[in-house]
């Protein structure tokens, strides 16, 4: 199976840098959760009360660690890989192999969520050891599995939204910045800046339509039993639509790129 | 100091005449920048929903905050940014051999050399913000605080470069300035909050070694509240202290690059 | 103009076992080796000289010419260059020396090359009358006077590095480094640039430094060599005495009109055919070893070379010699 191959090969390339790969991870880590730890303290603090959003004080501080780790896991690799090998016209090194380019970097890509998975459940572990869960948490099987397997969604999805953007490249110069628009726009409407139950009901309805809760905020809402079975199942139905969408997109796109692309630096 | 002021003309003419190549990367860097700026003020106009006040501040004196902070973003993007995005690159090319046989501060032409002329444009339109979060405001404003809070956020603008340019200079010793670099952008995240949130330890530290909240939370506490000598100094002692520091910092650091190199 | 005195430089390189157990022992326990890129050089250079420095890679040329550009701290040793240390890097120095590296551009790719110029202009202090006219008169003279308003990226190799040697004379510096000035050029290109190298120097009377893998560069414009092995000089002097002072063979060649056994000589003989001989002879007995050459065999023609100025630095580069 070379897609097994691919990613044990990505995984061994992103061991040779582990040391930066932990210190980043565990430096945005705290600082991430300790700022919205200060910031929701002096809410609480203020207004007297001790849940928001049916979020206890104790809840949201998970709820902000699975967000962030979920945020890099569905990220993965370094944005901007795919435009930079267009861009640079290493990318004919891929169009030799005999094997679909999207799914060869969707395998890469895999490889550096996985990292940040083990990351995210040593955060967790670390977060349940130190702290305690929530009390209103209890862990099930079914739900781990579940919040797993949709985190496998998002990942493609996001990958599927993120290679439509990085393709712009055949005509563009530099698209980093719609990737990092990218990164804006679903840090803020994934839920990672705040949970989604705090936006206006309206704001909600629409939301839920729209790729960008199921990108973050879902997976951490399913561990913490925010959402019922029913949703949940709606929630995949979503995202298979949206991800089909997109890939249509990108094979129209791809298509249309390669013409274009004529080698160039060959 | 005229030749200096002459460089930098040279060096915003020389932007200029770039950007105008690169039109497509031109816009997509203007659109970025807004839709930060967009999703800032939705963010703290959410948390608004559920609460009255935020470290000492209502909604729209949290409004001036947020257009003060993107103000800095803005400034910074257009100044600094690039340049220190390819500092780290340089000096683990070795690119800084040319900057050090020329009779001009080395650390003046790396901070400087590449002005975004596109990121201009969000200046602007942060000027715009900001004059849209003042004139809402509906408590009278003296003029001669608001003159003072735009020239502290320029001054904050400054201090960001400092503290930036501070956590990149370790790439002097450890060749890979990428853990330096994305924890600073981690911390940066402090200065878009109201230094009212933070207590403790974690408040001496961010106003003091790593200043974040002197950038945009001081000057605002300056425009809302009474004016207040001590932390008007506060402002513009750190400065000056962090200037010097980078100052030497680069001397000391430049030492390392030339006893390291061959 | 440049004085330099018992120059040392060692530096300490950080060796790491491979693997990845290798990797997770260097993060507590490092282990240094020194390195001595320079063991101690002196001389001096003088006004209209140009030193040709040649070495091996690594032998410590680019250290050396770093150093005196004020780059490189060294770790020992006194340098007064126009009467200044250089690594103090004092601003009345740095106006007055030019460093080009024929590896490292120091024009902004993106922009065309009389925009650079301008920058130069200002940051050298050069008054505008004198600049233009000093850019016309090297843009003329290397005949590149179409291209300053193309961008830097769009120009070919050759070009570009006339556009450096441009940028790095304008403001007429006393002392010049050139590390590697013709790397990659044709040859037309190449001869271009040494022939500019040699005009500047009748006009300016600088002190310039001179690194360089091509020998057709140092044969033209170097009167003086230095030779530098592992951070040692092992020559320095003219050009032309290296041969005399290093070899102590000639080469002597003989066609022969019919075929003979090898001969009964004193001497090595380095190749041998029917009806051809090449002999290394002792410099001291060349004349009186062919005179008996002529008369003890059937000669048709003969040569005597001395050996390639190449090979013997060559040679020496190795420590062969």
């Amino acid at each position: 199976m070379w897609t097994l191959q691919v990613f044990t090969l990505e995984m061994r390339k992103i061991f040779s840098y582990r040391i930066d790969f932990w210190t980043q991870f565990i430096a945005y880590i705290v600082v991430w959760v300790g700022i919205s730890y200060f910031l929701w303290s002096s809410i609480f603090a203020q207004k007297g009360i001790d849940s928001i959003g049916d979020y206890s004080f104790h809840a949201l501080m998970l709820y902000y660690l699975i967000t962030a780790s979920v945020a890099k896991i569905i990220r993965g690799q370094d944005i901007g890989q795919i435009s930079r090998e267009i861009y640079q016209g290493e990318l004919s090194r891929y169009l030799v192999y005999p094997i679909p380019f999207f799914l060869y970097k969707f395998v890469c890509h895999l490889a550096h969520s996985f990292m940040y998975f083990i990351q995210l459940i040593f955060a967790i572990v670390f977060f349940a050891c130190v702290f305690g869960l929530p009390v209103e948490i209890t862990i099930t099987y079914d739900r781990v599995l579940m919040c797993f397997l949709f985190l496998l969604l998002s990942c493609y999805l996001h990958f599927s939204i993120a290679a439509v953007i990085e393709i712009v490249s055949f005509w563009a110069d530099n698209v980093w910045s719609l990737l990092v628009m990218l990164r804006f726009i679903s840090g803020l409407l994934g839920g990672a800046l705040l949970p989604l139950v705090l936006f206006p009901e309206w704001a909600q309805k629409i939301l839920y339509t729209l790729p960008f809760p199921y990108l973050i905020s879902f997976s951490s809402e399913i561990f913490l039993n925010k959402v019922t079975y029913a949703q949940t199942y709606k929630a995949t139905f979503i995202v298979f639509a949206w991800s089909v969408f997109f890939n249509i997109i990108f094979a129209v796109v791809w298509k249309k790129g390669l013409r274009q692309y004529s080698g160039v630096g060959i | 100091m005229t030749r200096y002021f002459r460089l930098y003309l040279h060096f915003l003419r020389f932007s200029f005449s770039k950007a105008m190549e690169f039109r497509v990367d031109f816009f997509f860097r203007i659109v970025m920048d807004c839709f930060f700026y967009a999703i800032n003020i939705a963010f703290y106009q959410v948390l608004f929903l559920h609460t009255s006040t935020l470290g000492g501040w209502n909604e729209e004196q949290a409004m001036i905050f947020v257009a003060a902070y993107i103000l800095v973003d803005a400034l910074q993007m257009t100044i600094f940014s690039t340049n220190l995005w390819w500092f780290p690159i340089f000096v683990n090319r070795g690119d800084l051999d040319y900057y050090l046989v020329r009779p001009v501060s080395s650390l003046f032409f790396l901070s400087v050399r590449e002005f975004a002329a596109n990121s201009l444009c969000n200046v602007f339109i942060a000027i715009g913000i900001m004059i849209w979060a003042i004139s809402s405001y509906s408590q009278p404003l003296i003029w001669w605080k608001i003159l003072l809070f735009v020239l502290l956020v320029v001054n904050g603008t400054f201090i960001y470069y400092m503290v930036h340019m501070l956590f990149l200079i370790g790439v002097f010793w450890t060749h890979s300035a990428r853990g330096f670099d994305s924890l600073f952008r981690h911390l940066c995240l402090v200065h878009e909050r109201p230094d009212g949130i933070f207590h403790g330890a974690t408040r001496t530290v961010f106003t003091t070694v790593l200043p974040f909240c002197l950038m945009c939370s001081f000057p605002a506490r300056l425009l809302f509240e009474d004016f207040q000598l001590s932390v008007l100094l506060h402002i513009l002692i750190t400065t000056m202290l962090m200037f010097f520091v980078l100052r030497w910092a680069w001397k000391f650091s430049l030492k390392a690059y030339s006893s390291a190199s061959s | 103009m440049i004085e330099v005195r018992n120059l040392k430089k060692s530096f300490r390189v950080h060796v790491k076992k491979p693997g990845l157990l290798g990797s997770m022992r260097s993060l507590f326990v490092r282990n240094w080796v020194e390195k001595h890129a320079l063991k101690g050089v002196s001389f001096n250079v003088e006004p209209g000289e140009i030193v040709g420095l040649l070495g091996a890679n690594g032998a410590g040329k680019t250290t050396l010419v770093k150093t005196l550009a004020g780059i490189v701290y060294p770790s020992d040793g006194d340098v007064k260059i126009l009467g200044h240390v250089p690594w103090e890097r004092k601003n009345e120095f740095r106006r007055q020396i030019a460093l080009i590296m024929g590896q490292k551009a120091q024009l902004w790719w993106d922009l065309p090359a009389e925009d650079c110029f301008l920058l130069l202009r200002e940051i050298y202090s050069i008054p505008r009358q004198k600049f233009h006219d000093k850019l016309n008169f090297l843009s003329e003279t290397l005949g590149i006077t179409e291209q300053l308003n193309i961008q830097i990226r769009r120009l070919s190799l050759g070009e570009r590095m006339k556009m450096e040697l441009i940028a790095a004379l304008l403001h007429e510096p006393r002392v010049v480094f050139l590390d590697e000035p013709t790397i990659g050029l044709d040859f037309t290109a190449q001869k271009a640039i040494r022939d500019f190298i040699l005009q500047y120097r009748s006009q300016h009377q600088p002190a310039m430094i001179l690194t360089s893998h091509y020998m057709e560069d140092i044969k033209a414009l170097c009167k003086r060599i230095i030779i530098i092995r592992e951070g040692e000089f092992i020559y320095d002097g003219p050009l032309q005495n290296i041969v005399n002072t290093y070899t102590k063979h000639k080469i002597v060649s003989l066609h022969l009109e019919k075929e003979i056994s090898p001969p009964n000589i004193p001497h090595e003989i380095v190749a041998a055919e029917p009806q051809f001989l090449k002999i290394k002879i002792p410099r001291d007995q060349v004349a009186p070893s062919v005179n008996s050459l002529l008369q003890s065999l059937p000669v048709a023609d003969l040569t005597i070379e001395e050996q390639a100025i190449e090979d013997v630095i060559e040679a020496l580069f190795r420590g062969e010699m």
